[in-house]
């Protein structure tokens, strides 16, 4: 019990170092660098002469939602450290993965996404000339459908699972299986609160303001919008991929105790790797500039002659 | 893409207005295309909500584009916004014409004085 505890605070200490010294380096001058040379790579745009000129407000950018975010994982360590405080876990390993790393996860995504509701990356010169996309936007030109639709699916899934094993464990002698209930059901929920509020939070990203005085700013805005909406249906998908796994190794105990036997937890450890699926999908799919192909196919040209006979 | 230039002598909704125009025209914007919000256009030019809400009504009337009320609003579905735009000016003329008891022949005059810059 006392190591135990003292695990769980020790993986509190590593998370909350990791935060903070990650915070510094996002505000140093190599940590600036680094954040836009993802950005460059993630979203496969262009290095060009303009780059240079935006780049000191595109580090701006960078570095207030890289701070924001370290800064949130932090506040989030806090509070799982102060839950740990108020109730003591019985269990390492389930305070560290029930509170310390969602609310870490959700404190980082949380903060970087108030940050980017409140400031727009670029502010034109009042008289400066503006651009802006006469279409309309949605979540699947920066997200793809895949990704977006693997969460809904997913906790669907972990639902379903959920209700067999209740049924399933509903027919135990004694109703020892509903033992087994209480995690996936809080898993399932948690999942199903993190995904309505992704998706009122994308809708809220894509309404927000794009201010750009060329192409190539709006661009690299869409570059970092697209980054923010992939973080956010990562976390989700992550969760609901989490949960649907803990349903699965629930349903799976409760069965083997409806069978008469007692559960030997030797599928669990095949069942929880599906956790990592979305993780291993995100990754693979993290580096293409999926926004480019749906927004900016067409080089996102300005309509010369139109605008030529508008200034007239 | 939409441009608009502050400093330029034509008002901002008539450029919005006239680049929405072309695109429609061009098929740049498809019919059926959802366009930004007022709000969201005005944002992100960074002008008043007012200046696109103007540009969007005029081409409304022109039946160029149609709000759809919450759901937004979008191209509309005809072969071409700039012969509708026009066909609409011959019926406005028309309806001044009946008033005032003018011939056709009159009619046609004064229309084909008007387009050689006649007046």
């Amino acid at each position: 019990m006392e190591l135990d505890l003292g695990f769980a605070w020790i993986m509190t200490g590593v998370l909350a170092a990791v935060a903070l010294i990650s915070y510094f380096y996002s505000r140093s001058f190599v940590g600036q660098e680094k954040a836009l040379f993802l950005l460059w790579q993630r979203s496969g745009l262009q290095l060009s002469q303009e780059v240079e000129e935006m780049e000191p407000s595109l580090k701006h950018g960078l570095r207030k939602r890289s701070s924001a975010s370290w800064l949130g994982a932090f506040f989030g360590v806090l509070m799982a450290a102060a839950g740990l405080l108020v109730v003591p876990s019985s269990s390492a390993v389930d305070y560290v993965v029930f509170a310390l790393v969602p609310a870490t996860c959700v404190g980082s995504i949380g903060a970087e996404v108030w940050v980017a509701l409140r400031d727009t990356v670029f502010h034109p010169v009042d008289s400066g000339k503006r651009i802006a996309r006469i279409r309309s936007v949605r979540l699947i030109d920066y997200v793809r459908p895949v990704l977006v639709w693997m969460a809904p699916f997913f906790v669907i899934v972990a639902v379903a699972l959920a209700l067999g094993a209740m049924g399933v464990g509903a027919k135990t002698p004694g109703g020892i299986g509903e033992a087994h209930w209480g995690r996936p059901l809080a898993a399932v929920a948690v999942s199903l609160v993190v995904m309505a509020l992704c998706f009122g939070i994308s809708r809220r990203v894509l309404l927000q303001p794009q201010p750009a005085k060329d192409r190539e700013e709006l661009m690299w805005d869409d570059a970092m919008r697209a980054t923010l909406l992939l973080k956010l249906f990562q976390l989700t998908a992550v969760l609901a991929t989490y949960a649907a796994s803990m349903a699965l190794q629930s349903l799976i105990s409760v069965a083997e105790i409806a069978s008469g036997s007692q559960p030997s937890g030797y599928l669990d450890s095949y069942v929880f790797p599906l956790y990592f699926i979305p993780l291993f999908i995100f990754g693979r799919l993290w580096a293409t500039g999926y926004f480019v192909q749906k927004l900016w196919s067409n080089g996102g040209t300005v309509n010369k002659s139109a605008t030529d006979s508008a200034s007239a | 893409m939409i441009l608009v230039d502050p400093r330029s002598p034509v008002p901002p909704f008539e450029q919005i207005r006239v680049q929405l125009l072309t695109m429609i025209g061009s098929a740049e914007l498809p019919p059926g295309s959802r366009l930004p919000t007022v709000r969201k256009l005005a944002a992100d030019l960074e002008v008043a909500p007012n200046t696109v809400a103007r540009a969007y009504r005029e081409l409304e009337l022109s039946g160029v584009i149609e709000s759809k009320g919450r759901h937004g609003t979008f191209v509309s579905y005809h072969e071409d916004p700039v012969k509708k735009q026009a066909q609409k000016a011959a019926l406005d003329f028309a309806d001044v014409v009946r008033k005032l008891r003018l011939s056709e022949k009159e009619a046609v005059d004064l229309l084909s004085q008007a387009l050689r810059g006649q007046f």
